[in-house]
């Protein structure tokens, strides 16, 4: 366990459930380089771990992904994860189309780790981007529930006070 | 969970002739059913297939990450995973587990410099769990001591398990620890004759992925009331000098393609008089036990080197082998 001072970003969308993230993508955010097979849209986005999911599961050793084009449910794996405290799928926030994967988080998933917002999984293709409506954001909101969880899984013993 | 529970119907058995000797002795011992059992230091979940009491048994660690021995497969990795006590008793963190559907226990933890969890302090507690709140407590005892062994008879714990290692240099390499085969052996007779029941585990490939003392250890079990073993086949973990082991093989085999059997040395159990005389030799052998489990650590550190070389042509560190998709 390591001490839970945990970054916060209010701008991202959660599912407080699973706690993965959803980031807005617009076609100015596309990064040099990626590995999209297309362009994204502003109906996509990219979707990863948030901290306290990173921390709870432990040393992330493995990460897959379905394949470019998989259609997902929310409730559904995109993927799957094993680590030191948890194995199991990956499941994503919203419906949609996987567009693309990180490639870096399959050779270190420990990246995943290190920086939750910047180890992104894979990035979704909305077709109704109203489903991130359903999902927890803006600054104060997250901030509280972060404090809320982060104290849940203190008094669990699963997170060093 | 058993595969007949899941309605699968099973394949219809080869006629006994055609059975293997090994088949036929299973089926006779146990049936056609196997059960699957998940360890609880990890939550797991498919597709198919999520727990639906996944706090059912939970494992708690009294010492929290802490461990004085530090061991060459684990350096506390293990310990990440369980629920610390933090400024709570063992009795006030099982009493909020219970609340939430907690079933039962693993009392867990660090190791002493000796060998032993530290569970002294919480025998108390650990009756208290038994008799207010009704929940299933196993425990994991390391090397156990007279006193431990009593205390947890009388705390009337279901079962206690400890790893059983048949070999002294594994002991001294790989756990740091001052001790050989003979306290682990003592540690058995002395649950024995507490009456309590013994699970032991026997960690295949413990020796950095090679096989040194199981077909020991599970000679040392086979002389006490054993109804449990627990197999585990070494598991590298990310962040320990053993990260990058191969797994140990699968089966050792002689030049005609038979596999090799452990030899069975015939020996007496040992009873408390000879334990006792154990540890009065070394009482008297005394030193410096800080140095030796250094010592201990340096020849483990240079003995993994020399096999990871061996293994690797001499390139060292191979470094994180890439996930596959």
């Amino acid at each position: 366990m390591t001490k839970a001072r945990l970054p916060v970003r209010g701008d991202l969308y959660y599912d407080t459930e699973t706690h993965v993230w959803c980031e807005l993508l617009r076609p100015e955010a596309e990064p040099l380089g990626s590995t999209t097979r297309g362009h994204p849209t502003p109906r996509s986005v990219r979707v990863g771990l948030d901290p306290l999911g990173a921390e709870t599961s432990g040393d992330i050793v493995a990460v897959s992904f379905h394949p470019d084009g998989t259609w997902v449910r929310r409730g559904e794996a995109f993927g799957s994860l094993e680590a030191a405290k948890f194995v199991g799928p990956l499941v994503a926030p919203v419906s949609g189309v996987i567009r693309a994967h990180n490639t870096d988080v399959l050779v270190r998933p420990g990246d995943v780790n290190r920086d939750p917002f910047g180890a992104w999984l894979v990035e979704l293709e909305l077709v109704d981007v109203d489903q991130l409506d359903g999902l927890l954001t803006g600054e104060a909101e997250v901030a509280a529930w972060f404090a809320r969880e982060r104290e849940r899984y203190q008094q669990k013993g699963m997170l060093a006070p | 969970m058993t595969l007949l529970a899941l309605g699968r119907r099973p394949e219809p058995l080869a006629p006994p002739a055609e059975q293997s000797r090994g088949m036929i002795d299973r089926l006779a011992r146990f049936g056609t059913a196997i059960e699957f059992y998940a360890p609880g230091l990890k939550r797991w979940q498919t597709g198919e297939w999520t727990p639906a009491k996944p706090h059912r048994f939970v494992p708690v660690s009294v010492t929290g990450t802490g461990c004085a021995l530090s061991c060459e497969h684990c350096k506390t990795k293990v310990l990440d995973g369980m629920i610390a006590l933090g400024a709570h008793s063992l009795f006030e963190v099982a009493r909020g587990l219970a609340a939430d559907g907690t079933e039962g226990l693993l009392v867990s933890g660090g190791s002493t410099r000796t060998g032993g969890v530290p569970l002294e302090p919480h025998f108390v507690d650990l009756r208290r769990i038994k008799d207010e709140l009704g929940l299933r407590v196993i425990v994991h005892s390391g090397v156990v001591s007279p006193r431990l062994a009593a205390g947890l008879a009388t705390a009337g714990v279901d079962g206690v398990m400890l790893d059983v290692i048949g070999a002294d240099d594994t002991i001294r390499d790989i756990y740091h620890l001052d001790l050989t085969t003979a306290d682990f052996e003592c540690s058995i007779a002395r649950l024995a004759e507490s009456r309590l029941r013994i699970i032991p585990h026997i960690v295949l490939g413990l020796h950095a992925g090679v096989l040194r003392g199981e077909a020991n250890a599970l000679e040392m079990i086979r002389r006490y009331p054993v109804s449990t073993l627990i197999l585990v086949v070494l598991t590298p973990l990310v962040g320990t000098p053993l990260e990058h082991v191969p797994p140990p093989p699968i089966a050792r085999r002689d030049r005609r393609g038979g596999v090799l059997a452990p030899r069975v040395r015939g020996r007496a159990p040992a009873d408390r008089r000879r334990c006792d005389r154990h540890d009065a030799r070394a009482t008297r052998r005394g030193g410096d036990r800080a140095r030796v489990r250094d010592r201990g650590a340096a020849r483990g550190a240079r003995a993994l080197r020399a096999g990871r070389d061996r293994r690797t042509g001499g390139a060292g560190d191979r470094g994180p082998v890439p996930a596959q998709e």
